[in-house]
């Protein structure tokens, strides 16, 4: 009889804290080292692009071209946080711009290298336009086939730094001054600003996973994919110069599993659909693994390209398992996105 | 009635329920009329025209969303703006419900999504983008020439948004909301860190800078998109905040004749519920006390024409405000799940009716009233 009481007291203590959503700990275990990652890694990428354009030489090059993949894909390991200072000063969108189904980059790219304003002392990439100042154009810079010269290089760098500006700016606004975003993000209650309660916040963050599941599906693989084997379109895929389509959507899961690791499998422990997401992360993974091309040559490759619909297939089931069984097992809404405004 | 005044539009629309519901019935006079864009269940978007009994009077099809309205000061021409950065704006007839023109975005401008017709209505004024250089600019078009653009004016600022005439007509006050945007990166705010909203008066006839207020310094993430002018002048602002989240600054403001403008705040916990954007922004007819529209939190403040905080009032996703003086009301507000309530003359909920598949976008117009004054 004892030992049933003890029994159903440990199960309503369960209970009680089960919903505990321990966001200091998210944000100090997950949310500042992906960020502090991303500010080294562009930290390096500025550092190897000072060096190739004040020496340049094959040897700069090669490493200049690795720290922009490196800092690239510390990138797409934040592009899942999508809330708070990385959207401050529209910083989402300076730090990559895609898709770019208009075709902005290439042509505002190409103004820009075209004008004087670039040569300039006081040239201040802050005020061109967004497309410019981030990975997606210092991509094309990098992995055009022919190396930077000097007036690319004077871009090179100022992107390399701009980078570096807001990696460090996202870093400042979650963890230092008078009102450090870990302040209302580790505590969700009433008289918070932000978030009015822990469930609020929750949402906020399957949202977040959500979202990106959706991006990774809708974008980064229909995309090239397109409408069929003979309708491949590679040069859609996002990162092709620089091959890095694959290795950024394995970057992009990679942090979506870290994130449900350490936000929401505590709060299931072990019940369902906690066996079912792992299994949907496992198995993700090891789709992934199989592709051996680029994403840009897979997708016209019969094999890989089978893979590639397998994986959004997986994905799309991974999607409902958090959109559907975990919200419901947690009790979360997702939210919606209230209709943009003017 | 005994019920105060104040406590009674805290109630809502929860109120209607306890308060006596007034019919929504016309006067005899004719039923008021609504005019606003809306986008229905399946993507399409439209111009339409209802009445507060429920009646659906007119529908145009639109080529994508529409944001703003105007009407000509006969009330027999309705020009409907596509939503920025837009390429297009149409004018239909009222009675007929035909488009009569469709003006097309000159080369290297884009819309922004409202206008003004001239008290004599012949030319229609367009808020636009000269979106290479960023610099706003206000589109004249020659309403009797086929709506020809004819001149082009500075708007004295970056992102011109919402534009209004004074009492003499000509003089336009703009809400130069300091955003950059370029038609290549849709809905990307591209000068966040360095915007500089304004609000700028004009004279129509030389283009010329009469005056400019700009928010304080620490402020000037606010930017300034929508306004209203009352019949002796004074203007309106309702501003939305680009800046960090956990602040809430003054997002509203009023401004009259040469005097600075001034910054107004609701108490703190209505405030915080503001969500750091305003909709919409709407003077009564008398020009005593305009009603500004929070969609994101789902409340409408009202304001004395002196700037005193009069009241809230809840409706989800509510953001078009028209004002009227017909049936006892003082404004008609519309909402993102086909709501249209109206406010009567002591800021309570008169009635709530459902115009069932219209997602109403963020203006409305009630046409008896004199906007296009």
């Amino acid at each position: 009889m004892l030992n049933r009481i003890i029994l159903m007291l440990a199960l309503l203590l369960s209970y009680a804290t089960a919903r505990a959503y321990d966001f200091q700990a998210i944000a100090d275990r997950h949310v500042l080292p992906t960020y502090r990652s991303l500010a080294e890694r562009t930290a390096e990428l500025d550092l190897a692009a000072r060096a190739y354009c004040a020496r340049p030489s094959d040897l700069a090059l090669a490493h200049l071209q690795a720290g922009y993949r490196g800092a690239f894909l510390a990138w797409q390991g934040a592009q899942h946080l999508r809330f708070g200072p990385v959207q401050y000063l529209s910083r989402e969108y300076r730090f990559e711009l895609w898709p770019d189904e208009r075709g902005a980059v290439g042509r505002h790219l190409g103004q820009l290298l075209d004008d004087p304003a670039l040569l300039q002392a006081d040239f201040d990439i802050g005020q061109k336009s967004v497309a410019v100042q981030g990975f997606s154009a210092m991509e094309r810079l990098l992995f055009a086939g022919t190396p930077p010269d000097t007036t690319a290089c004077r871009l090179v760098v100022a992107i390399a730094a701009n980078l570096r500006d807001m990696a460090d700016g996202i870093v400042g606004d979650w963890s230092t001054g008078d009102t450090p975003y870990i302040r209302y993000f580790a505590d969700p209650a009433p008289g918070n600003p932000l978030f009015a309660n822990k469930a609020e916040l929750a949402g906020r963050l399957l949202n977040s996973l959500h979202t990106e599941l959706e991006l990774i599906i809708t974008q980064k693989l229909a995309r090239p994919l397109d409408k069929g084997l003979e309708k491949a379109r590679g040069k859609r895929a996002e990162g092709w110069r620089s091959q890095t389509g694959l290795p950024a959507i394995a970057a992009n899961l990679g942090a979506c599993h870290a994130l449900y690791r350490q936000a929401f499998a505590p709060e299931l422990a072990d019940a369902s659909p906690h066996p079912q997401i792992e299994a949907a992360f496992a198995q993700a993974r090891s789709t992934l693994e199989k592709l051996h091309m680029p994403l840009a040559d897979a997708v016209s490759d019969p094999d890989q390209r089978a893979l590639v619909e397998q994986l959004q297939a997986e994905l799309s089931a991974l999607k409902q398992l958090l959109a559907r069984d975990l919200a419901a097992a947690l009790g979360l809404s997702l939210g919606f996105n209230s209709l943009d405004g003017d | 009635m005994a019920i105060d005044r104040r406590a009674f539009i805290r109630l809502g629309l929860g109120g209607l329920l306890l308060g006596p519901a007034m019919a929504m019935a016309g006067t005899g006079a004719g039923r008021q009329r609504l005019l606003g864009c809306r986008s229905d269940d399946r993507g399409g978007h439209f111009l339409s025209m209802v009445d507060v009994d429920g009646g659906r009077l007119m529908d145009v099809a639109l080529p994508g969303r529409g944001h703003g309205v105007a009407v000509d000061p006969m009330q027999r021409r309705a020009a409907v703006f596509a939503r920025r950065p837009g390429t297009f704006v149409w004018i239909v007839d009222l009675a007929s419900g035909q488009v009569s023109h469709r003006i097309a975005a000159v080369s290297g401008r884009h819309f922004y999504g409202h206008g003004q017709f001239t008290p004599d209505g012949t030319r229609l004024l367009c808020s636009e983008n000269a979106y290479a250089s960023g610099e706003g600019v206000i589109g004249v078009y020659d309403a009797g020439n086929s709506y020809r653009r004819t001149d082009e004016l500075p708007s004295h600022g970056v992102g011109p948004h919402e534009i209004r005439l004074l009492a003499d007509g000509n003089t336009l006050v703009i809400a130069n909301g300091g955003i950059r945007t370029h038609p290549d990166l849709p809905r990307v705010k591209s000068n966040l860190a360095g915007m500089r909203p304004n609000l700028a008066y004009v004279d129509v006839a030389s283009g010329r800078l009469l005056q400019r207020h700009e928010p304080e310094e620490q402020w000037h993430q606010l930017s300034i998109r929508h306004i209203d002018v009352s019949p002796d002048d004074r203007v309106a602002v309702a501003m939305q905040f680009e800046g960090r989240p956990e602040l809430f600054p003054p997002l509203i403001a009023i401004q009259h004749g040469k005097q600075p403008m001034r910054l107004l705040s609701a108490p703190d916990a209505v405030q915080r519920r503001l969500r750091n954007y305003c909709g919409s922004v709407t003077f009564d007819a008398e020009g005593l006390r305009f009603a500004v529209s929070s969609p994101r939190g789902g409340v409408v403040t009202f304001w004395s024409a002196g700037g005193d905080y009069l009241g809230l009032y809840e409706q989800a996703d509510a953001c078009g405000i028209g004002r009227t003086a017909a049936d006892g009301y003082g404004f008609v507000v519309s909402d993102g799940n086909g709501g249209v309530a109206g406010i009567d003359r002591v800021l309570a909920v008169s009635d709530h009716r459902v115009f069932a598949g219209y997602r109403w976008d963020n203006h409305l117009l009630a046409l008896s009233d004199l906007q296009g004054r």
